[in-house]
Order: structure tokens, then sequence, then C-alpha cells
């Protein structure tokens, strides 16, 4: 049934790293708000966040290879 | 659009592609493609076709529909010189007609450039938000750059006096587009961003200096031997999208581009070489081809399924509200980015959602400051500074005094300024910076916040991104009192100045 709702396609490395930033985001601030997290600590996790999807984008990206790689660029 | 992936489409050539090897020889001059009459596919040798074997983008022509502006293929790049290249493509750079949202800037550079116009989106409404320059840029861009389909540059239409007289919509266009242009690269000497600002509107400068010159032929209009669209082949020099124009278009945009055949001679003679490597006189820019209509987007349910989760969401998060429990600060839009989060992850692989980006944006932003926000204001904070300074005398005022995180508060209410003309600054990275003056010192007052709010006096409040105040206030007394300096700033937080009323 899901599948048809929506269709599986190659890996869309822009959707795949906001959306891993965004929910880094959010972690931050549960971590912050539950104490887990102090602020010093969080001024290390924001950008870490930023560098873990930025290294994954990388990584999905190489080794996708030239395999569709035109197609992202239509959007 | 990247579902598209599954399907063969109509895709556009590959201007980065040295294509002789990988495709088969298909004659250049069997394409059916639209063009003038009398101007017909005779040969595959006049000047501005491309090497023999170079292929034809694939998917051309299109089943149906209108016809998309034929791109003419890429030169093979191997040849050329990284400088020239680097010039070539940047000259090549287009607005697109099709891929816009305001004027095509984003999705023609993002495929000149071949990458993702989403980016190159968020970058410049990122930019713009810190500080503006995205609109400087977005300016420079649109005033600049022809458009894919042959359209010169509204600064070529404004500045070239062969093509036809431009419309007072388009001067009016183009004199609000130069001067917002000029007046943010003016303001770029005293900008975070400013070394940025000026190299990319150096780089458009010279583009626009370095813009082909008018052919002196322009009356060749588009029947004339090797003139632009000449059907069946692939005029390597001749103009993104001029195929499909009537002549009109075929016209104007010779204003701006070379023809080769007004400077290369008759087409025998300039066959055989590469047109790049032409004469020096005639130096050809690699058009950009233009990109095909966009197909119809696929429609996918996963931008409503995650919007509608998140409503549903918050909903529930609000009934829980209603009942009594207490949330943090924060709580609305960290859980709506959650949801957003998970919506785009699930996109990566299924359906399609990128629209979620933008909403993922702001109320990353919003999650951001709850974050930074509530521990000062519920004492949590237990790693970062919590300090409650009085200083007694004016040596006591630090200069430079650094902070990471916290919250500091510096009461001068005891300081002797009278007779004293003082300084002091402070900065934190994270959090609030509070100063307290005495009733009668005369203060100015220079605070800047990154991302946060600025509260000077209770008079002067703003926040958002890039805050940048001064203000002077002489206190209930007028002059006298002593002067005091503050400069005071706070990377991601909070910056207020309040006077003492005894």
């Amino acid at each position: 049934m899901w599948r048809c709702v929506v269709r599986r396609h190659d890996t869309d490395v822009m959707s795949l790293v906001f959306g891993l930033v965004f929910l880094g985001v959010a972690a931050l601030w549960a971590l912050v708000q539950s104490d887990l997290l102090s602020l010093p600590d969080a001024s290390v996790f924001g950008p870490a966040v930023l560098v873990v999807a930025g290294l994954i984008g990388i990584a999905v990206t190489l080794r996708r290879g030239n395999r569709g790689t035109r197609d992202e660029i239509r959007d | 659009m990247s579902d598209n992936q599954d399907t063969p489409q109509p895709e556009s050539p590959q201007p980065e592609s040295p294509g002789p090897a990988t495709a088969p020889s298909g004659g250049t001059g069997t394409q059916p493609l639209p063009g003038p009459p009398g101007s017909g596919a005779t040969s595959s040798g006049p000047p501005g076709t491309p090497p023999p074997g170079f292929p034809p983008p694939p998917g051309f022509p299109p089943p149906q529909g209108p016809p998309p502006p034929q791109g003419p293929p890429p030169p093979p790049w191997g040849q050329v010189p990284a400088a020239d290249r680097l010039a070539d493509r940047l000259r090549a750079l287009r607005r697109s007609r099709h891929e816009r949202i305001v004027a095509g800037v984003c999705g023609g550079v993002a495929r000149g450039l071949g990458i993702d116009p989403l980016l190159l989106r968020v970058i410049t409404v990122v930019l713009t938000l810190f500080g503006g320059a995205g609109v400087v840029l977005y300016a420079l861009g649109w005033l600049l750059l022809p458009v894919d389909d042959g359209e010169p540059s509204l600064g070529s239409q404004l500045t070239d006096r062969r093509t036809a007289r431009p419309s007072s919509r388009t001067v009016l266009l183009a004199v609000v587009l130069a001067v917002a242009v000029t007046v943010g690269v003016l303001s770029a000497f005293r900008r975070w961003d400013g070394p940025l600002l000026l190299a990319l509107a150096l780089a458009g400068l010279v583009v626009y200096v370095m813009r082909d010159p008018a052919p002196p032929a322009l009356a060749a209009g588009p029947g004339a031997p090797g003139s632009v669209a000449v059907p069946g082949q692939f005029p390597t020099t001749t103009p993104a999208g001029v195929s499909t124009a009537g002549p009109s278009g075929a016209s104007a945009f010779a204003a701006t581009a070379p023809i080769p055949a007004a400077t290369a001679g008759p087409p025998t003679t300039a066959s055989a070489a590469p047109p790049w490597q032409g004469p020096p006189g005639a130096p050809p820019a690699p058009p950009q081809p233009p990109l095909p209509p966009a197909p119809p987007r696929e429609r996918s349910m996963l931008g409503g399924l995650t919007i509608s989760a998140t409503l549903l969401a918050l909903g529930v998060l609000a009934a829980v509200d209603v009942s009594g429990v207490n949330l943090p600060d924060g709580a609305y839009p960290a859980l709506a980015l959650t949801i957003i989060g998970l919506g785009l992850l699930v996109g990566a692989w299924l359906g399609r959602a990128r629209g979620l980006v933008w909403i993922g944006l702001v109320l990353a932003v919003v999650t951001l400051v709850a974050s930074v926000a509530a521990p000062w204001h519920d004492n949590h904070g237990r790693n970062g500074v919590d300090l409650d300074l009085r200083l007694t005398s004016v040596s006591q005022l630090p200069t430079d005094a650094e902070y990471s995180a916290g919250q500091v508060r510096y009461d001068l209410t005891a300081v002797p300024f009278e007779g004293q003309a003082a300084r002091m600054g402070a900065h934190i990275g994270f959090g609030e910076l509070v100063v307290t003056v005495p009733r009668d010192v005369d203060v100015t007052v220079h605070a800047s916040t990154g991302v946060g709010a600025v509260d000077l006096l209770g008079a002067d409040t703003s926040g958002g991104f890039g805050t940048d105040r001064t203000k002077t206030d002489l206190g209930p007394d007028g002059t006298g009192g002593g002067t005091l300096n503050l400069d005071l700033e706070a990377g991601f937080g909070h910056v207020e100045v309040r006077r003492a009323t005894a």
C-alpha cells in the first residue's frame, strides 16, 4: 500500500542532508532542555551536527558515483 | 526532479561532457528541429559545427509538447586552457526561463555550475537573512545574466544601442537592481560577508565586460549562412535557445553574442577547426544549453502527509499543554522540526517533499533560539558562566572581556563616571550580556548580535539576524555625569543595556 503512495527513487542527497540537520537541531533542543547537555557542550554539538550531515552527504554522493547525478540537477 | 531517475527523460545535454567518446555519431544533420527556412541542414561542416561524431543531446527531439530550446553540445573542455574554461563557463551562465522562482537566477546558475538549484536557493535565502548579501547577489545576477532563451541581460538591453529600445518597465527594473547592487557592494566593506560579496560582484563585472561583443553584421538575419539557428546542426558558437526563437529572438540575441560568420570568414575555411580554436578575433563563448521545459512534477503525497502529520502532532501537543503539563520552551517548533526532518529523510528515498526544507529552515532557527535561550531563563545553565559583576571604579571596566557561554550581568551603578571618559567592551558567544549603567552617565552603546535581540535602554529593541545598533543616551540630566562608551556583542543571544533609576 505504501508503494502506491510514494515511489522509490535514488537517494536525494538534499533531502537527506537537510533532514539530518533538522533532526540534529531538534535533538540539540531535546538534550539542552533535558539538561543532558550544557551550553558549552551545545556549542560543540551544533557544529558537529553540520559536520556529520555534511560527511554523510558527501559519502552518499560519492558512493552513488555518476549514477543519476545529472538527474539531481533538475529540481 | 529527483523522481525522474527511474524513467528515461528527454534529458538536457551535458555541458561538461567531453562527449565524442561516448555516443553514436548520430549525424548532426539528422535532427529534425524547427528553424528558419532557407538554412537547411546541408552539410556537417559549416562554422559552428561541432567535431564529427559529437553526440547530439539525448532525447531530442521531444516526443511532443512545445519544442524545447535546442541545446548546442558542449565543447570538449579538455582542449581549452583552464582559465579560458573558467571564463567561458562564467560567460555561459544564464538565467533560466523555466527553472525559476523569481527571475531564474538560481535555477540558471545552478544549471551552469552543475549543482542543485535548491542548494543555491537555500544559500541565497540564508545569505539574505544574515546580512542581506543574498539579495545583492541575486540582483547582480538578474541584472547581468542573459536569459537562456536568448534574451540579452537587462544590463545589455540598457547599454547596448544596437538592441531594440527596452521598455520603460525594463529600464525601471534595471535601475532598481543597479541601485540595490551598488548600495550592497558599497556596504560590503564593513560586513562579515564583504569579501564574498566583493569577489562575486567583481566576477560579475568581469563577465559583463567580457561579454561577447555584438557582431558587426547584425543585419545578417536568422537565415543568413552561418548564422544562428541552423536546423539540423548543433551550432556550438550560437546561443542557447535561438533555434526555437523566431527572427526576433535570434536578432535580439545577436546583439550580445558572437556570430561566427561575421568574423570567421566563409564556411568552407572554418569548418575544420573546433570553434573555440578559431581565429583569435572571434572568441566564441560556449553557450549554455537551455533547460528543456521541465516535465510536470511528479505528484508525491509525502509533502502533504508530512505537513498533516506535523499538524496532527502539534494538535496533540497543544492538548497536552492545555491539560496542564508544563512543556519546555520551544516544544512546539522542536516537535514540528522533528517531523519535518523525518519527512525529509523519508523523501531521500521515497516520494518527494523537498519543499519541506524551507519550513524546516524556519523551524530550525526558532528551535535553536529556544534551545539557547531557555536555560538562562530557568537558570539551568550549569557549565556556562553565570556572573553578577558589580564594579566600583572606572579602572575595573573591561575593555575586551570574552565569555563563551552563559549569562553575564555588569552592574556599573557604583562606578563614579563624573568627569571621566570611560569605555568598556565585552563579548559573549552564546548567551546574555546585561549592563546596568548609572542614572546620569552619558552612554554611547554599540551593540550587535549574530542571532538574537538587542535592547538598548528600553528605547531601542530589535532582534533577528545580524542586528547591529548604535545608540547615544544622555540620561535624564542631559549632558553631564561623565561619558561611557559601551561596545557589546553576543554571537547568539541577547544584549541589554539598562539605566539605573536611582
